[in-house]
C-alpha cells in the first residue's frame, strides 16, 4: 500500500497548483478546473488520514466533497453559459459586475 | 501590479515548500496504519452515523441541478412561444 505521507505530499503539491491557477488564470472555466483541484487535494489529505487511522470517516467526508463539488460544477457552469450569453466572453476580466 | 503577481508565485512557491515539509516530516505518518478499512465499514458510517448529513446533501444536489437547469433555460422568442402552444414536437 502506498505510503500516507506520500500522498500527503502529492495532495500538497495538487493544492499549490490549483491556488496557482486560480490567483493567476483569467478564463473562469480554468478557474473552475482549478478550484476542482484544490478540492481533490482536501480530498487526498482526507483519504491519507483515514488510512492513518483506520477511521472511516475521512472517507465518508470525501465522499461529501465529491458530491459538493459537482453541485458546484453544475451552477458554475450553468453561471458561465449564462455570463457567455449577455457578455460573449467567459473572461473574468470582462465581467466584473454579477448584475447586468 | 506586476510587483503584486511576482509576490503572489513567490508567496505560493514558499507555500508549497513549506506544506511539503511540514506534511512530508510530520510525526503522523511514523506510526503504523492502526486497521484496514473495508467497503463494508464505509456502507456502515455513512447510512449509520452520517445518515441525516447524506440525506440533506441529495436535497443540497436536487437544488443544484435545479438551479442549473433553470439558469441554462434557453429564453430565445420561438422556444418561449413553442412553450406557451404546449404543443409536442
Amino acid at each position: 500500500m502506498i505510503d500516507p505521507a506520500w500522498v500527503s505530499v502529492l495532495s500538497a503539491l495538487l493544492f499549490t497548483i490549483g491556488l496557482w491557477g486560480a490567483f493567476t488564470r483569467k478564463n473562469a472555466i480554468v478557474v473552475l478546473m482549478c478550484l476542482e483541484l484544490i478540492l481533490n487535494a482536501a480530498n487526498l489529505q482526507f483519504v491519507a488520514a483515514a488510512i492513518q487511522h483506520g477511521d472511516a470517516t475521512g472517507w465518508v467526508f470525501a465522499i461529501f466533497a465529491i458530491a459538493i463539488a459537482a453541485s458546484e460544477v453544475a451552477i458554475g457552469l450553468a453561471i458561465f453559459l449564462a455570463m457567455y450569453g449577455q457578455h460573449e466572453s467567459i473572461s473574468l476580466d470582462d465581467v466584473n459586475l454579477l448584475k447586468h | 501590479m506586476r510587483l503584486m503577481s511576482t509576490l503572489t508565485r513567490v508567496g505560493l512557491i514558499l507555500l508549497a515548500g513549506a506544506m511539503i515539509s511540514v506534511l512530508g516530516t510530520s510525526t503522523v505518518w511514523d506510526s503504523e496504519p492502526s486497521k484496514e478499512i473495508t467497503t463494508n465499514d464505509l456502507a456502515n458510517s455513512m447510512l449509520d452515523d452520517w445518515a441525516l448529513p447524506l440525506l440533506i446533501l441529495g436535497i443540497l444536489m436536487a437544488m443544484a441541478m435545479m438551479g442549473a437547469a433553470y439558469l441554462v433555460r434557453d429564453e430565445r422568442r420561438e422556444n418561449l412561444e413553442w412553450e406557451q402552444r404546449g404543443e409536442d414536437v
